[in-house]
This record gives structure tokens, C-alpha cells and sequence, in this order.
């Protein structure tokens, strides 16, 4: 099979030193805990590729279609490896081949039910929905970078992520849950939301049931543009003392999703002052990419305010 | 050897915790080594019963069983030379207990590194055999290859703070080794025979590892040297007054070229640099050595500059040693950087030596190589860089290799310091070890008669090995 966008990177497979330091910052290894979703598994996958030991299965396609394009593993390379240029390559590489997959790739649902309204075609930031000949949306499945951001905005939910990898809001909300009913009656308890790109501490691969039981729960939501007014409102429906999101600084946002996440935040705001909630119970943070002092100072701070203000009185 | 029935193994953890997916086993058949093999199954247990049954499985059919950390081994020691079942730790990840009063944690081998530390930082100790790869590598990989870092100087390597251990045999049978306590005299010390064991003996299932005070205060500073030769003097005689160092690295001119092209740090462009670190409890403990690494060096005409106590300048004055290795990986647009003879450690006043060495014959084969490494521990790490694509260049570093290492053992020195011998190191290891090599044999047989656990590795690899397996890179003149 020929790979002329591939081929170009050969040296680049070749400098990888497989150091697999882009496990700890990869969503889908965190999701999975799998080493072939990790990005290094990628490389090796694409190698295989190029040297024919590796067939390009629909297997082998999926996971080259299953990247969120959050870059964290190219910020941390020991070799600089620019690992999603080579991928959108060969994407487009297999593409051409027919052999497109949906990974991790915005959909509309099988079943129609499209409005027509377009508003996943205007919040797209990658130009990667557009409206076909017959007034369809188009999904470009080389340029889709799974951030999600039609998701949310779809107002008859027919956008879906075709593998969420526990980022979905179901999946959030599940989390949310499970966390926010373990705490003890009167104690206070927080939901901070990460941006992935930005602000997602690394990987914490091991368990330790006798530590100190966390006053808060840090849910990575992928793009904080992603995140639905319903699913922070169920926050303190579901007992939360407070809601923080974090995001991406100004003019630092991928999708402009940080933009978005500010908007939800300060309408719920008025919202919670509407309904006798402090707004002060949710707020949005920026923090710039690889300082997780700033998420942890932020944290520790809304955490003294939430104990200040109690538990909410609505 | 067997192929492994997949029906089987998924009964035993679970189908969703097998893969047997050409592409999964593809991935899971190489690391961070230049090696590449295909095993025939992936499982993650989640328990000692299901490793267990697992072994005793492998074992009654004879299918080869590879247990596998995060896979960051530099020498093939988790490739799967005769295929069979992976056995990813990655699951067991529990950390056990925590007993300050008794100074001993109990974790499973799939905890990592850098998370055992976060859990213990708030008690105010740590686990000191952090090697460079903390971040992801997992205790019972760490213990597997007895790995160490930049600090074994003063905590030594991962065999010093391990106290005890559970292992399951490759009959299926689970045994205890070791103890809890600090000190413990009668019979083979068979827990300490399982630490750089590289999974030939049996699997790791819970470790006890004891672990130290955080220290107080931390100085680090650089040591300037017009000359190699004068650097490696100091070392010897740094180490050789006993000076108490919790950190003493070498990074000599090629290394300080590679990191100032790639990273513009501004290193200062002299023949090499000493960094040097003291830590303590108590502030004059630490000036009390420092001073006295001081005085050592100016002695050989090194120059201390840059000491500071602060976190944020300590981190700045590292960086140079830290990004190294990145930077031999941007090192140049055609070649790349193989992990090959990289780790070998010699006797302190041979450092120096060493290091020429190793310029000499990079350059006499036609690839490049840089010295640099724990010193203060004999530790010296190289790389090859070459083109990967040449054949030439694959015989010239078979060449570099085997030179390096006949050097190595003339000065007394030894094959692998910390990351161990795999398949890679095997051919240097086998002559190193010449008169013990039927001791190991005979101890892996009464482990494990049927050879099912990480065959052909260590004294058991393939001669040579260039050919010992398929290379992980695209050779295609």
C-alpha cells in the first residue's frame, strides 16, 4: 500500500526513541490503560506500516482515527516527534485509500433528525463540517480533532463523538456522581473540570485506597467549551458546594472553547444569583499550558472560599 | 514452546483484559530497545490468584510468559523472543500500605514510580532508586532491572531499599522473600536475587520497600573544567575522601555541544562539568560537603559556580543534564539515537578515561557517542547515534559496542550500571560473567525448570545481537 504522506516521516519513526513519556498525557491511555492507544503505540503502529509488518486493518486504522489532537504528547517528546502532523498524513494517506474510520471523529446520528441549523458547522474551528450537496453536513474525518464542540451544541443531540473515551457528559455526570455521594454529610465537596489541553494533571497510575479522602474531584472534560450549563447545574443538584472550570488562556484555545466556557460560566452565574445560589460557587479559571501550579493554586483557593461560604443553603 | 489458547487466558482474567490483535501484539512487542519480537497474546491480571493460574497454565503447556512494566526498558528485556503471553503489570497498581513507624510501603509491581512518591511525599519521606524515567516506569519493572538514578550515589540502587517480596513461581506457587525489617540475617537472600532478575525467575506480585527522610536542604552548583582528564581526577578524588554527595554528574564537551545546539541552555562551552549536589537535615551538614567538593575539585583545576539552595535555580542549573537526552535526539537531521551500550560503569579513576575512550572508538566506526552520567556512582551513559537507514552504520556500532565493552571489562568495570542486559548487553554480559554463567543457569532451572519465564534473555540470549531479533527500525539501505 503506498504511503506518500507517511513515507515523508520516516526519519521522525526513526527518531523516536520510545521513550514513553506521552503515555502519562494521553487521554486515551488514561482511559484505557491499554499501551496500544498510547501515542508512542501510534508511532510504532505507523513504522509498521511503513516497513509492511503491519497490515492497515480496520483494527490498526480505528486507532490511528483515535487521537483528541490535545498535543500534550508532543509538548513532553524526548524527540520532538511532531506526532499529530504524521498522524493527519496518514489519515489522509489511508483516506485516500478508502480506508477512513470514525475513531474518535464527530458523526451525525445514523437515524437523521438534523435540523439543518448548522451550528456545528459555525463552531467548528477546523473546518471539519461543512454543507454537502444536498444540504447535509459533511463531516471531514482528516480534519475532525474529536474536541467535541458540535456535540454541545447540537440542539437535537444528533452530533455524537463515535468513541468518547469517558469524556462524554454521561460519562462526566456518571463520575460526578459517584464522587459527590461518597463524600460524608456536611463536608464540603467541589467538581473542577479540566480542559485536557491545558490544565489536566498527569497520569496518576496507581491506587492508594488509605490517602486522605479529596474534599474535591478533578473530571477532565477535553475542550472546557464542551461543557453543557445543564451538566454544572447538576453538579449542585447532585450536592456540590461549588463548580470550578478551568481552560485555556486567551487567544491559547485550539476550538475556542475557553471563550464559550466563560460565556457558560458567567450565565449560569446569574442563573445561581437568580435562585438564591452565590455565584461565587462557580468560576472559571485560565491556566496556560504545562503550570499545574496554577490549577493547584486555584484549587486550594476556591476550596477556602467554598468553606468559607458553606454548604448551599438551595 | 506452545502458542497460548486466547479462550483460555480470557477465562482466566477476563476477555476484556486479553488482546490478541495483530496490531496490539505488534505494539506490545518492542520498548524502548532496538529490538522487536511479536508475542501471541496481551493480559492484564488483576490479582495474585489470576497470575497464578496463569502461570500454572503457561506452565503445564509450555508457553513463554514476558512480565512487562510500562515497556521502557533500553535493552529488550520485556520483548517477547519466542512469542507467547505478555504479562502487563499495569493493573496491579495498588499501593498497599503505608508504615512510617515500621519505615517499610507494600505496593503491587504496577505502581509507579513517581505516584509512590506523591503518596509518600506528605509524610515528609520518599523512595530514593528513582531512575530518569519515573514518571511512567513501575516499581516491579524497577526491581525487575534493580534501577537507580542520579541520586544512587548516597541512596544507592533499587536493591537497597528493597526489604521484601511476594513472587509467584513459574509452577503457579506463591512464595514469601525477605522481611519486613531492617536487617535480616539467615539463608539465601533470594529476595535479593529476584532484583535484576529481569523476570527470568518469576513474578513480582507485591514488593516491601523501605524509604527515607526528605532532606531539609539541597545545594546544587556546577563545576567548570578546561579538561576531561582533570574532571575525571576530581571524581576519584571526591569519591576517594568519601565526601557525601547526594549527586555527582558528568557532562563532558560533546554532550555539552549536543544540549547548547539543540536547546541554546548556554552552557558553558569547557571540556566537562561536574554538576554537584549535597543534601541534609541540617544547612551545615550540607556547606560541610559541598565545601569539601569544592576544595577536591579546585584542587584539579575545576571552578564551583552557580551553588544555590533554591528549588527554582537548582532546577535551572540541572536542566542542561536533564534535557541531554532529549538533545541527542535532535542531534542531527540523518541520524537518530540508539539506546546502545548505554550504561556501562567503570571504577571512579577511570572515568575520565572512559569517556576518551568512547570519542575514540564512536569515531574510529563512524558514529557518534557522548559520555555522561552518575559518576559519583561509576555510571557512565553513552548513546549511538547513526543512521539508522545504513547498514554501514548498523556494523560500525557493532563494532563501537564490542570495543566499548572489551575496554570496559580490561579496566575492571562492568556491563550494565542500571538498565540492565535484556537481549542487547547479553553478548558483553556472557563474557563478563564467563565463570558464573552455569551458577545462573543452574538457579533458573531450579526456578524454572520448563524455561517458560522470559526465555533467552540474560546469560540465555541469542549470540549476537544485531541478529538476535528483528530491528525496530526502517533500514532500508
Amino acid at each position: 500500500m503506498e504511503l506518500p504522506r507517511l513515507r515523508k516521516w520516516e526519519h521522525q519513526l526513526n527518531a523516536c526513541i520510545r521513550c514513553g513519556y506521552c503515555y502519562e498525557h494521553c487521554p486515551l491511555y488514561k482511559s484505557t490503560r491499554w499501551e496500544s492507544d498510547a501515542p508512542r503505540a501510534k508511532l510504532v503502529l505507523l513504522f509498521g506500516l511503513l516497513n509492511g509488518q503491519v497490515e492497515p486493518t480496520q483494527s490498526v486504522t480505528r486507532r490511528l482515527f483515535e487521537c483528541f489532537n490535545c498535543k500534550r504528547c508532543e509538548a513532553v517528546c524526548s524527540s520532538g516527534v511532531p506526532f499529530t502532523e504524521i498522524l493527519m498524513d496518514v489519515r489522509q494517506d489511508l483516506r485516500d485509500a478508502g480506508l477512513d474510520l470514525d475513531g474518535v471523529t464527530s458523526l451525525n446520528a445514523a437515524d437523521g433528525g438534523c435540523a439543518k441549523c448548522l451550528a456545528c458547522v459555525r463552531v467548528c474551528k477546523h473546518e471539519a463540517r461543512t454543507v454537502g450537496a444536498d444540504q447535509c453536513v459533511v463531516v471531514d474525518k482528516v480534519k475532525c480533532v474529536g474536541c467535541g464542540a458540535c456535540v454541545e451544541v447540537c440542539p437535537r443531540l444528533t452530533v455524537q463523538l463515535a468513541t468518547a473515551h469517558g469524556v462524554s457528559s454521561s460519562d462526566l455526570a456518571r463520575e460526578m456522581g459517584s464522587f459527590l455521594g461518597s463524600r460524608p454529610e456536611g463536608e464540603p465537596r467541589a467538581i473542577i473540570f479540566c480542559c485536557n489541553w491545558s490544565s489536566y494533571p498527569g497520569i496518576l497510575n496507581s491506587r492508594y485506597e488509605e490517602a486522605e479522602p479529596k474534599d474535591h474531584k478533578i473530571l477532565v472534560n477535553m475542550c472546557a467549551g464542551r461543557l453543557p450549563p445543564q451538566l454544572l447545574m447538576h453538579a449542585f443538584e447532585r450536592g456540590s458546594w461549588g463548580v470550578l472550570v478551568s481552560g485555556c488562556p486567551e487567544e491559547e484555545c485550539e476550538h475556542d472553547g475557553n471563550l464559550r466556557a466563560r460565556q457558560t460560566v458567567q450565565s449560569l452565574q446569574v442563573v445561581m444569583g437568580q435562585i438564591g445560589l452565590d455565584p461565587r460557587r462557580v468560576h472559571f479559571v485560565e491556566v496556560p499550558r504545562g503550570s499545574p501550579g496554577t490549577l493547584e493554586g486555584a484549587i486550594e483557593s476556591f476550596m477556602v472560599q467554598l468553606r468559607e461560604l458553606g454548604a448551599p443553603g438551595v | 514452546m506452545s502458542k497460548p489458547d486466547i479462550a483460555r487466558l480470557q477465562t482466566i482474567v477476563g476477555p476484556e483484559h486479553v488482546k490478541h490483535d495483530p496490531a496490539d501484539l505488534y505494539v506490545y512487542g518492542s520498548d524502548s530497545s532496538v529490538h522487536r519480537a511479536m508475542p501471541d497474546a496481551v493480559v492484564r491480571p488483576g490479582k495474585v490468584e489470576e497470575v497464578q493460574e496463569l502461570l500454572r497454565y503457561a506452565n503445564e503447556s509450555r508457553i513463554p510468559v514476558v512480565p512487562r512494566g510500562s515497556g521502557s526498558g533500553m535493552c529488550g528485556q520485556v520483548v517477547p523472543i519466542q512469542g507467547g503471553i505478555v504479562l502487563d503489570t499495569k493493573r496491579m497498581n495498588r499501593i498497599l500500605e503505608i508504615n512510617l513507624a515500621d519505615v517499610y510501603c507494600r505496593v503491587e509491581p504496577g505502581v509507579i514510580d513517581d505516584d509512590l512518591n506523591k503518596a509518600l511525599k506528605p509524610h515528609g519521606v520518599f523512595y530514593p532508586a528513582t531512575p530518569a524515567s519515573s514518571r511512567i516506569a513501575t516499581i516491579g519493572g524497577e526491581i525487575a532491572n534493580n534501577a537507580s538514578g542520579v541520586r544512587s550515589v548516597k541512596y544507592g540502587a533499587t536493591r537497597e531499599s528493597v526489604l521484601g517480596m511476594k513472587v509467584v513461581l513459574a509452577d503457579g506457587s506463591l512464595v514469601t522473600l525477605g522481611a519486613r525489617t531492617r536487617v535480616e540475617a539467615s539463608g539465601y537472600q533470594l529476595e535479593r536475587l529476584f532484583v535484576g532478575s529481569e523476570g527470568t525467575l518469576g513474578v513480582l506480585v507485591e514488593a516491601t520497600l523501605s524509604f527515607v527522610r526528605i532532606p531539609k536542604y539541597r545545594a546544587m552548583g556546577m563545576v567548570l573544567f578546561d579538561s576531561l582528564d582533570d574532571a575525571g581526577e576530581a571524581i576519584a578524588a571526591v569519591m576517594g575522601k568519601g565526601v557525601a554527595l547526594s549527586m555527582l554528574e558528568l557532562v563532558d564537551s560533546v554532550a555539552i555541544r549536543a544540549v547548547n545546539t539543540a536547546m541554546d541552555l548556554g552552557l558553558p562551552e569547557v571540556d566537562a562539568i561536574l554538576l554537584v549536589e549535597a543534601d541534609g537535615m541540617v544547612k551545615e551538614a550540607v556547606e560541610y560537603e559541598v565545601e569539601a567538593a569544592r576544595e577536591l575539585c579546585e584542587k584539579h583545576g575545576g571552578k564551583l559556580t552557580q551553588l544555590s539552595y533554591d528549588p527554582a535555580e537548582r532546577a535551572r542549573i540541572f536542566l542542561g543534564r536533564k534535557k541531554l537526552f532529549p538533545a541527542l535526539s535532535k542531534f542531527s537531521d540523518t541520524m537518530v539515537s540508539t539506546a546502545l551500550a548505554d550504561d556501562m560503569a567503570v571504577p571512579y579513576s577511570r572515568m575520565a578515561e572512559t569517556a576518551r575512550k568512547i570519542h575514540e572508538i564512536a569515531e574510529r566506526n563512524g558514529v557518534v557517542m557522548t559520555a555522561y552520567g552518575h559518576c559519583g556512582s561509576g555510571c557512565m551513559h553513552t548513546k549511538i547515534l547513526m543512521d539508522t537507514a545504513s547498514s554501514e552504520s548498523w556494523e560500525g556500532a557493532q563494532r563501537a559496542v564490542a570495543e566499548i565493552y572489551e575496554y570496559v571489562r580490561s579496566v575492571g568495570g562492568t556491563t550494565s550500571a542500571e538498565h540492565g542486559i535484556g537481549i542487547s548487553k547479553a553478548d558483553a554480559f556472557k563474557r563478563e560473567k564467563a565463570d558464573s554463567l552455569d551458577l545462573m543457569r543452574a538457579v533458573k532451572r531450579a526456578f524454572d525448570p520448563n524455561n517458560i519465564l522470559n526465555p533467552q534473555k540474560l546469560f540465555d540470549a541469542p549470540r549476537g545481537w544485531l541478529t538476535a531479533t528483528d530491528l525496530r527500525y526502517v533500514a532500508s539501505r
